[in-house]
């Protein structure tokens, strides 16, 4: 569909395993047969657990992990068969921010350079004069001062970090954005600063993000669509409120249920799952979620559910959606 | 919303300052530690030496005076004078300035090829790495002290091929220091972040890796100084290095062989010279160690 | 100086840490108190204290910290000035603690079982043989299969099992207060419901106090009955829970809660201006000042005493200076 920026067809990244010369071969499903559709201008959140391979969703799609199977589609375009040459242009299309503030910036590097390299290596011949004026254009755009350029990362709180880490993605004018939980290592007050940042340059400078998160109030408060992953797998995937108010997937009932809420005054039922999450290496048969859902059936143990359409836009991987 | 126009601060000073940050916490545990204290103090008092030489003595180290010959110590002649009558004290002021050269030339040398291999090595992994690695057990597996008389011997003695034979068999411990941190940094996101970018490899590896190798390695690099002046000495001992007439410590100490049983001092105040500049650069290496210690990091 | 709490009463306490970028002021007189039974929660960003506060409750500041002064008085023992043998005694017994990293926490060359039997052993004054028994009745305690898990090593466990484990050590003793530092931080949040669940069912049974510190206010509102706001070394509000959402009176408290999305919330979130101060060059007076939207001149100058201001509610601020400006402020108020 043409109103849609990026296309999303059953990716895949296995991961092969051996322990040892003697062990045979195993392979983690990190990412298994993904499919979605980022509309323009949209964010579109990613939730999931401990191994439900959110993280790697997020780098395959950019390559910068060799995905093992599966396309991506930017406007039409697979980029998964552009040569090296081609991709170097979607390259600077796609941008990445990470969760941890105090790795993400190079410690010998001034924010200048760490803003600016992309533009050294994206416009060969560009003049220093260009260069510092884009800095401290995104640089005000992110709520800092020109003359943070000149300092360390060391000198920055983990917010201004993450901010200077925000400005380096949009200082080549990207299109799309991954966002890998940025805000999870913040304090409270510093995240909503960063997510309302986030929400505003999303407007001015056209953007589109994928947010990778665990946190569903986050998702609440910026989210336009949001796929819930688990163990590789995406089980149920819709418009946000859809997914919120007509939940349909037991284990989005039990996400949305274990978020702590800040209201000593609600009064809800908890749903306490049993069991552990399972490991990715060894995942259970037939639906993954079989081993912890409240719902469960034999026949959920066996055969693997189909994707279901609950409405337009709104599918749930389960033999008994809750809809 | 900026005020007048910043004036860049891009000077070299600037630049370096995240190198100096990494020192202040380390020269803060420095000051309580005694031992490393007083190794400065012998380095420091070394580098004086060598700086200072020609003003601290009014003979020459290579003027003969026959007359003068195997004088035991005395007032003119504070260490004495050996077999030529060359005074030893002014012979060994001006040998502190070839063992600081040997110091500084081999330093810069296997530092520059312990880098390489290690970084090239730790950052591209796999049959690269196992290349490389190979080549460093290789050198590694000869007592560093005959690998380098075979190397000394086989370039010919003197003092340029000793340096160049010290050098050949000093950068093995750099190459193992920069292959673990490139390989630790390899992994970080501001790597996977400039890759995302589309940097060249090159690049990633030299103006990325590079820089995040040399704090660990530059400790290496004093903790082995000792070594560097103990090998250039025993080379020189042997008439694999220096030749005579040069002051250089090691060939001093070799031309007292003779002498040593009545007129002891030709000998003995060359050795002593060795002795403490080794334990000095011992002393703060063992200072510098203590300091990276994790446990005693306070 | 008057005994707020039943069990546990923190009074004026200055912790510092001496590094070399300078002296940390941590601790800028601290009050904390707890009652028997009750769950405090401390709630606070980075640098504000808690898990300071929570070591010097134990009385295991170690170099380069330094407790310089204060009171910890615990029942009527002041543990600052109790010996390290009686100290020990106490702790893991009457006082016990549980982490945020339950793997790290737990030694890793020793099994489950010897761990926790360990527990018991010095709790009952029994050799830690004899305590096995006990040791597999206390994993099943805490909802692990005993009979897999009492022979398993750390590296074994996942995250929530190390946990519970953790759990079961720190409740073995049955101690008068379980100190919890941020002990689903580390947890995936379906976990992270199943543990809090876990320890909300046995404190209920066993009775304990619990002081939970943890910055997320989720989890407290859930989990505590009362609730201690720290910011940069000093306690700023106290109150039950129910009360300090419904009425938070310390600015810094009310941008805290302005700040935290909540699912179906509407209204916008609004961020706190400004940065966490430095510790070691703190900012004079009201260590909040810089920030705080309803600054005055005297916040510059004078750090506001810990006060009550109702019943069971305390703040450290200009704005209510007393109970009667209170009183009347709220009188003033369409409450």
């Amino acid at each position: 569909m043409s109103e849609h920026l990026i296309q999303i067809k059953n990716l895949e990244k296995h991961f092969k395993l051996k322990k040892s010369i003697f062990s045979k071969v195993k392979i983690v499903r990190a990412v298994d047969n993904v499919s979605f559709s980022i509309p323009k201008n949209t964010t579109y959140a990613v939730v999931g657990e401990s191994g439900s391979g959110k993280t790697t969703l997020g780098r395959t799609l950019l390559k910068l992990i060799e995905p093992t199977g599966g396309e991506v589609f930017i406007r039409g375009v697979n980029i998964f068969n552009l040569n090296n040459k081609e991709f170097m242009e979607y390259r600077r299309k796609m941008q990445i921010v990470f969760q941890d503030p105090y790795n993400s910036l190079h410690p010998k590097k001034l924010v200048k350079t760490i803003i600016g390299e992309g533009m050294k290596i994206h416009f060969k011949g560009i003049r220093e004069e260009e260069i510092r004026k884009r800095i401290k254009d995104v640089l005000e755009q992110v709520g800092l001062r020109e003359e943070h350029m000149f300092r360390y990362p060391h000198e920055f709180s983990g917010g201004q970090r993450q901010r200077i880490a925000f400005a380096r993605a949009i200082v080549l004018n990207p299109e799309f954005i991954v966002l890998d939980e940025p805000t999870s290592a913040l304090d409270v007050s510093v995240q909503a600063m960063v997510l309302k940042m986030l929400k505003e340059t999303k407007k001015d400078a056209d953007l589109t993000y994928l947010f990778i998160t665990h946190d569903l109030s986050i998702v609440d408060y910026l989210a336009d669509y949001v796929a819930v992953l688990y163990l590789g797998q995406i089980v149920e995937k819709g418009k946000k409120d859809d997914v919120f108010n007509k939940t349909a997937h037991p284990y989005t009932k039990l996400l949305l249920n274990s978020n702590p809420i800040p209201d000593p005054f609600l009064q809800r039922d908890k749903i306490i799952a049993k069991g552990e999450i399972p490991s990715p290496i060894n995942p259970p048969s037939g639906c993954r979620f079989h081993t912890r859902c409240p719902y469960v059936q034999d026949i959920c143990k066996t055969k693997e559910p189909e994707e279901r359409k609950i409405e337009q836009g709104h599918i749930v991987k389960c033999h008994f959606p809750l809809i | 919303m900026s005020e007048t126009t910043t004036k860049p601060k891009t000077g070299w000073f600037h630049l370096m300052k995240p190198y100096f940050e990494d020192m202040k916490h380390s020269l803060y545990l420095w000051r309580r530690n005694k031992l490393a204290i007083v190794g400065s103090i012998i380095i420091a008092a070394f580098l004086f030496i060598a700086i200072f030489a020609p003003l601290l003595t009014p003979y020459k180290p290579d003027i003969q005076n026959l007359s003068e010959k195997l004088l035991a110590p005395s007032s003119q002649h504070p260490f004495g004078t050996d077999q030529f009558g060359r005074d030893i004290l002014c012979r060994i002021l001006y040998g502190s300035r070839i063992a600081i050269q040997i110091v500084l030339i081999v330093t810069i040398i296997s530092g520059f090829i312990g880098i390489s291999i290690g970084v090239t090595a730790g950052y591209f992994g796999g049959i690269i790495d196992e290349i490389l690695m190979r080549i460093t057990d290789m050198f590694l597996a000869f007592p560093r002290l005959v690998l380098a008389m075979a190397f000394a011997a086989m370039l010919g003695p003197n003092l340029t091929n000793m340096i160049i034979a010290i050098s050949l068999v000093n950068w093995t411990p750099y190459a193992r220091i920069s292959r673990a941190e490139a390989l630790r940094v390899k992994g970080q996101p501001y790597i996977e972040s400039i890759r995302s970018m589309g940097a060249s490899n090159f690049r990633i590896m030299f103006s990325h890796v590079l820089p995040m190798t040399i704090s660990p390695v530059l400790v290496q690099l004093t903790l082995r100084m000792g070594t560097i002046i103990i090998t250039a000495a025993g080379l020189g001992f042997l008439g694999l290095g220096a030749q005579p007439p040069s002051p250089e410590w090691g060939v001093m100490v070799s031309d007292g062989r003779s002498y040593l049983i009545d007129q002891w001092w030709v000998s003995t105040f060359p050795g002593l010279a060795i002795a403490i500049v080794v334990l000095g650069f011992n002393l703060l290496g063992d200072g510098i160690r203590d300091m990276m210690d994790p446990r005693l990091r306070r | 100086m008057e005994k707020r709490g039943n069990l546990l009463n923190v009074s004026d306490l200055h912790v510092v840490f001496y590094t070399y970028r300078g002296v940390i002021q941590a601790l800028n007189g601290v009050e904390l108190w707890m009652n028997k039974g009750e769950r405090l929660g401390v709630v606070g960003e980075t640098g504000c204290g808690k898990s300071v506060t929570s070591r010097a409750v134990m009385n295991l500041i170690e170099e380069p910290g330094k407790i310089l002064s204060g009171r910890v008085l615990f029942e009527e023992r002041d543990i600052l000035k109790l010996k390290e043998s009686e100290l020990r005694k106490m702790r893991g017994n009457e006082i016990s603690m549980i982490f945020q990293e339950p793997k790290s926490s737990l030694n890793p060359v020793m099994n489950v079982g010897f761990q926790i039997a360990e527990v018991l052993g010095k709790v009952n004054n029994k050799p830690i043989k004899s305590q096995y028994k006990q040791a597999a009745q206390m994993l099943e305690f805490v909802g692990l299969d005993s009979d897999r898990v009492l022979t398993m090593y750390p590296h074994e466990l996942s995250g929530g099992m190390a946990q519970r484990v953790m759990i079961a050590m720190g409740l073995a003793p049955n101690p008068k207060l379980l100190i919890a530092d941020e002990p689903t931080s580390a947890l995936d949040v379906t976990i992270q419901a199943q543990i809090l669940e876990l320890l909300d069912d046995l404190v209920e049974k066993l009775g304990n106090a619990v002081m939970l510190i943890s910055h997320d206010m989720g989890v407290v509102a859930e989990f505590c009955n009362k609730i201690l706001v720290m910011y940069a070394g000093n306690s700023v509000e106290y109150a039950p829970t129910k009360t300090l959402f419904r009425n938070p009176l310390h600015p810094y408290t009310t941008g805290l809660l302005k700040a935290v999305p909540q699912i179906g919330r509407t209204d916008e979130l609004k961020a706190i201006t400004g940065t966490v101060p430095d510790l070691v060059d703190p900012p004079s007076g009201c260590r909040f000042h810089k920030r705080c939207p309803q600054v005055m001149d005297i916040c510059k100058k004078e750090r506001p005493p810990f006060i009550q201001v109702e019943d069971d509610h305390y703040v450290a601020c200009h704005l209510w200076g007393n109970k009667e400006s209170f009183d009347e402020q709220k009188g003033g108020e369409s409450q």
